[in-house]
C-alpha cells in the first residue's frame, strides 16, 4: 500500500455547515489538487487532516498512520502552507526560522539556506514588512526544509501574481522529482492545477463531488455549445449544468461518447478547464445564470 | 520546552526595555506604600510581558502555526506557565538590583524595599493570577479574555495590596487575629509552607484545566 | 530534441507527447537504444502533470516505439517499416479528417473535395 493520505468517512458537523462522508487518497509520489468554491469545505478538511479541529468520525491516515494517534510523529513529516500568515510579524525571517527550526528533527540548513536564496529572502526584515508572495514563499522555504514527505497547502496562491503563482508551480514540480514525496494543494485558481495536477478532488456544501486523475477527468468529461432548439429535455437531462443565453447554450456533460452519439456534430464539444468542470458541478440549481 | 519560552522572552524583547522603565517608574511611586508595593510591582510587569507575549500570539492566529508544529500540547501548556516565571523572576531581580544598589551606595532616593516576604507574596499573587488567566487563554485566546485578564489583574492589585496591608496593620478583627497567632506560633518557612502548598495545587489544577481547555480546542 | 505543446489543442497533451515522439523516432532525430528522459523529468520540463508523462510512455510502449528497463529507465526501440507506415497513414487520416471539417463548415460538396485533392495530388506529381 503506497498511500500517503487516506480520508475514510469522514464526518465533522457544525450548526450551519458539515462536512459529509469524505472519501478520498493520494498516492506517493504526485499532486493533487483540491479544488471547489469558497466556503465547500477545503479549509476545514485541511485542519481535520492537520488534526486542528476534531472529527466527528471517520478515519485520516497520514504515512498509513493514524493522525490524532501518531500526531507529533505525522506532523515531523509534513510541511505546512497556509494562505494567511500564522508567523509571528515583529521577528525577522532569520528569528522565526531560529524558532520553529529546533522543533523538527530532520531539519536541513543547508536547505533552506537554498531556498532562501533561491527566492530571494530578505532574512533580516521582519516578516510584517515581507510582500503577501515574499510572505507564501519564507512558509514554503519552512516547509520544504525538513525532509517532509507530504506538503499540504491551503490556497497558498490567493492573492498572488501570475509570476509568483508560476514560479511556486517550478517549485512543487522540482519537489515532485522525488517519487516518494506528495503535494497536497488547495485552490479555487484552477489555472494553477490544470498543468501540473495528477489528481483533482472537487468539494461542494461539505461533500467530495469527485476524485479521479486529471486525465480520466478531461477524457469524460466534455463542453458542449449550441443551438437551444438542439435541447430538450431528454438531453437536457444527461448534462451536469447548463447555461443557456439569448444567443445559445453551454453545459457540462460527463459522458462525451453519449453526448457525441445523441447530437454529434450538430453541437460544438470542446475539451473541458477544470473551471469549467468546477463551475458547473457546484452551481446551485437555484441560481440558472442568464444573460438578461 | 526550553525552544518555547525563550520564544516568549524573543517576542517580549523589545517590551522587555520598556518593562525596565516601567519598574523604575513603579519603584519610586510606590515606595510610599511598602512591602505590597513591590508585589503590584512585580505583578504589573509580569502582567505586562507574560500576556504582551499572548497578545502576539493572537495576533495572527499564531497558535495555528504552533500547534500545526510537531510539539506536544502538554509541552506548549507548561512552557507558557514557565514563562511567566521567568519574566517573574526577571522583575523581581531588577527590582532587587535597584534596592540593593541604592542601598550600598547610600543614595537619597526612596525605593520599594525588597524584602523576603514580599518577594514571596509577588510569586503567591502571580501564581494566583495565572492560576486563572492562563486556563481562559488557553481557552479562548487572548484578545476574547483579555477584558477578564484586565477585570482580575485589578482585582489583585487592589485586593492584595488591602490584604497585605490589613495583615501588616494587624487589625483587631478576630479572623486576623486567629490567622496572627497561627503566624505568631509558627516559623516563618512554616507560614511560607502553609501558603505554599495551596498555591501548588492550585497552579496544578489551573495546569490540568489549561491542558484540557488546549486539547480540546478547535483552531 | 524538441517537444512542443499546445494547451489549445483538441488533441489530449498525452497524444501530442505520443505523437511528437514517434516523429522524432521515425525521423531518426532519437535513435535506437537512446535513453529517453525520465517521466519525472518530462513532467518538470513541459509543466504538465506526472500522470500525463507516463500515459505517454506508456502508449509508446504499447505501440513499440520505445522500452522501459525497471529501474533505469525508457529507451528508443528499433521500429520497422510497417510500423512507419501505419503511423503515417494514421496522420493522414487525421489531416483528411479536419479537411472534411472545414470543407462543411464552407459548405463545399462531395463531388468539390474530391476535385481539390486530386488537383493537390497531381500538382504534387508536376513538381
Amino acid at each position: 500500500m503506497n498511500k500517503i493520505l487516506e480520508i475514510t468517512n469522514l464526518c465533522k458537523n457544525y450548526k450551519d455547515f458539515s462536512i459529509k462522508n469524505v472519501n478520498f487518497s493520494l498516492e506517493r509520489g504526485y499532486i493533487m489538487g483540491f479544488i471547489g468554491p469558497n466556503g465547500a469545505g477545503k479549509s476545514t478538511i485541511i485542519k481535520l487532516i492537520m488534526n486542528l479541529i476534531k472529527r466527528d468520525s471517520g478515519n485520516i491516515n497520514i504515512f498509513g498512520l493514524d493522525n490524532k494517534k501518531n500526531e507529533i510523529a505525522v506532523k515531523e513529516r509534513i510541511g505546512f502552507v497556509y494562505d494567511e500568515n500564522h508567523f509571528y510579524e515583529d521577528l525577522t525571517v532569520q528569528e522565526m526560522k531560529n524558532i520553529i527550526r529546533p522543533f523538527y528533527s530532520q531539519w536541513d540548513e543547508n536547505l533552506f539556506k537554498r531556498y532562501v536564496k533561491d527566492f530571494g529572502l530578505p532574512s533580516k526584515k521582519q516578516i510584517k514588512h515581507l510582500s503577501k508572495g515574499m510572505k507564501m514563499k519564507f512558509s514554503l522555504a519552512i516547509a520544504l526544509s525538513h525532509n517532509a514527505e507530504l506538503l499540504l497547502m491551503d490556497e497558498p496562491t490567493s492573492g498572488l501574481d501570475p509570476l509568483i503563482r508560476s514560479e511556486l508551480l517550478d517549485v512543487l514540480q522540482s519537489l515532485m522529482q522525488d517519487e516518494n514525496k506528495s503535494v497536497f494543494f488547495s485552490t479555487h485558481i484552477t489555472s494553477d492545477l490544470d498543468k501540473i495536477a495528477d489528481y483533482i478532488t472537487l468539494v461542494n456544501n461539505g461533500e467530495v463531488i469527485l476524485s479521479k486523475t486529471k486525465e480520466e477527468l478531461l477524457e469524460e468529461y466534455c463542453v458542449v455549445k449550441g443551438s437551444k432548439d438542439k435541447l430538450d429535455s431528454n438531453i437536457a437531462n444527461r448534462f451536469i449544468g447548463i447555461k443557456e443565453n439569448q444567443y445559445g447554450f453551454e453545459a457540462l456533460s460527463q459522458n462525451k461518447d453519449e453526448i457525441l452519439q445523441y447530437l454529434g456534430d450538430s453541437v460544438i464539444i470542446e475539451k473541458p478547464t477544470l473551471e469549467d468542470i468546477m463551475v458547473f458541478s457546484t452551481r446551485r440549481s437555484d441560481q440558472h445564470v442568464s444573460s438578461y | 520546552m526550553y525552544h518555547l519560552i525563550k520564544k516568549d522572552v524573543i517576542m517580549q524583547k523589545r517590551a522587555i526595555g520598556l518593562s525596565l522603565l516601567f519598574i523604575f517608574f513603579f519603584t519610586f511611586t510606590l515606595s510610599e506604600i511598602g512591602p505590597s508595593g513591590l508585589v503590584v510591582n512585580i505583578l504589573a510587569v509580569t502582567y505586562m510581558l507574560a500576556l504582551g507575549a499572548s497578545a502576539v500570539e493572537d495576533k495572527n492566529n499564531s497558535d495555528l502555526m504552533l500547534v500545526s508544529l510537531p510539539i506536544k500540547k502538554d509541552t506548549i501548556v507548561s512552557s507558557k506557565y514557565i514563562s511567566v516565571y521567568i519574566f517573574a523572576l526577571y522583575a523581581a531581580f531588577v527590582n532587587y538590583l535597584i534596592y540593593l544598589i541604592v542601598n550600598q551606595l547610600n543614595l537619597p532616593i526612596k525605593v520599594l524595599p525588597f524584602t523576603s516576604g514580599g518577594f514571596f507574596f509577588s510569586i503567591v499573587a502571580v501564581s494566583l493570577f495565572c492560576s486563572i488567566t492562563l486556563p481562559l487563554i488557553f481557552k479562548y485566546g487572548f484578545l476574547k479574555s483579555r477584558v477578564i485578564s484586565i477585570i482580575l489583574f485589578f482585582v489583585f492589585i487592589a485586593g492584595g495590596s488591602t490584604l497585605v496591608d490589613n495583615l501588616s496593620k494587624k487589625e483587631d478583627s478576630i479572623l486576623i487575629q486567629k490567622i496572627s497567632t497561627l503566624f505568631h506560633s509558627s516559623s516563618d518557612a512554616q507560614i511560607a509552607l502553609l501558603l505554599f502548598i495551596p498555591v501548588v495545587i492550585i497552579l496544578f489544577v489551573s495546569y490540568l484545566i489549561s491542558l484540557n481547555f488546549y486539547k480540546n480546542r478547535e483552531f | 530534441m524538441n517537444i512542443i505543446i499546445s494547451n489549445f489543442s483538441g488533441e489530449p497533451i498525452y497524444l501530442q507527447i505520443v505523437n511528437q515522439l514517434k516523429e522524432l523516432i521515425i525521423k531518426g532525430v532519437l535513435e535506437e537504444s537512446q535513453k529517453l528522459p525520465s517521466i519525472r523529468n518530462l513532467a518538470k520540463e513541459l509543466k504538465i502533470s506526472v500522470i500525463t508523462a507516463q500515459r505517454a510512455y506508456d502508449e509508446l510502449e504499447r505501440e513499440g516505439f520505445i522500452y522501459t528497463v525497471v529501474g533505469k529507465g525508457s529507451y528508443v526501440a528499433s521500429i520497422n517499416k510497417e510500423m512507419y507506415r501505419e503511423t503515417k497513414t494514421k496522420i493522414v487520416e487525421e489531416k483528411l479528417s479536419e479537411a472534411i471539417k472545414h470543407a462543411k463548415q464552407a459548405g463545399l460538396t462531395e463531388e468539390e473535395l474530391k476535385g481539390i485533392l486530386n488537383h493537390l495530388i497531381e500538382g504534387d506529381r508536376v513538381e
